[in-house]
């Protein structure tokens, strides 16, 4: 049985939803940080900024 | 008996045939929706799925395949693979989609997309959905898709309900206890893990197996491309997500 808490197996799952997934060629192009340490605060700008930026637009709930 | 239990195939014909021949002979299949949208082999699936006599209810996607539910509710890639789907789809296999129920029992199961409080968008993700959905079927069981991530529901009273993350190591046994079970998407796991994702029944032993099946990722991927899919569908596929 995978001990695991649930929400690590939910981890690609939850920034698929939230539409703030990216994949190891964005996350280059972009120069960011894999995805579980970029900030959403303060001068780095959040997963959406990200994303404007990157012309991918922001989540529309995981549909 | 043995009953294979697939899930969100998404048109992914090289990920179901592996998971076809993994899962050896079973008396009955089980598909919990979304058998179209996201891939390029919507026809080829629905008839293999209707030759093997499946017993099948339909996801979100096949709903906007059919236009039974706004594409607006769709994010743009998924509105794509949905309108190129529906340009696609031969009448028969549109007419097939179309008759299918929302939910389904079969014996001590109960089987719905999403969860049995919402059977076509909700996501069966965490505890606390899981809690809310055992007041919403009658049966033992629940099996859901929709998340494409693999996970078990213990019922547990006043506590709600216990997670499980099924490994291919150890069967989930099923008891007496309430559960709800989700086995993964056939062709487009989201858990970081691109082979396809099922399950078997067993009610001999008592258990669910959960098995992985590797397929050709870049066969399909070279169809995808043929066809003109977003990048960012086609890379996905060998990430897992």
């Amino acid at each position: 049985m995978d001990t695991r808490p649930v929400a690590d197996v939910l981890t690609v799952f939850n920034q698929w939803r939230a539409g703030t997934i990216l994949d190891a060629e964005e996350r280059q192009a972009l120069r960011v940080q894999p995805a579980s340490r970029v900030s959403t605060s303060g001068t780095e700008g959040t997963f959406a900024d990200v994303l404007r930026q990157a012309g991918d637009g922001v989540s529309q709930g995981g549909r | 008996m043995r009953v294979g239990i697939i899930s969100d195939v998404h048109s992914n014909l090289p990920a179901l045939g592996a998971v076809l021949r993994d899962m050896g002979r079973v008396e009955e299949l089980w598909c919990l929706g979304d058998i179209v949208g996201y891939g390029p082999y919507p026809n080829q699936v629905v008839e293999l799925l209707r030759q093997a006599e499946c017993h099948a209810i339909p996801g979100n996607h096949d709903l906007g395949c059919l236009g039974r539910v706004p594409l607006d509710d769709f994010r743009d890639e998924a509105q794509f693979a949905c309108q190129w789907t529906r340009e696609v789809l031969t009448e028969e296999n549109r007419g097939y989609l179309d008759g299918l129920p929302l939910t389904i029992t079969r014996g001590d199961f109960t089987l719905v997309h999403g969860t049995p409080q919402e059977p076509v968008w909700e996501y069966m993700a965490y505890p606390a959905t899981a809690k809310l959905a055992f007041h919403y079927f009658a049966s033992r069981y629940c099996l859901v898709g929709h998340t494409h991530v693999p996970l078990v529901f213990l019922e547990q009273g006043q506590a709600g309900a216990e997670s499980i993350i099924p490994t291919a190591a150890a069967p989930v046994p099923l008891t007496q206890t309430r559960a709800i079970v989700n086995p993964g998407s056939v062709g487009q796991p989201r858990d970081g893990n691109p082979a396809a994702s099922y399950a078997i029944y067993d009610d001999a032993a008592g258990h669910l197996e959960f098995r992985r099946a590797p397929y050709d990722v870049a066969q399909i991927q070279g169809e995808m491309a043929a066809q003109r899919f977003p990048a960012r569908l086609i890379k996905r596929l060998a990430y897992g997500w």
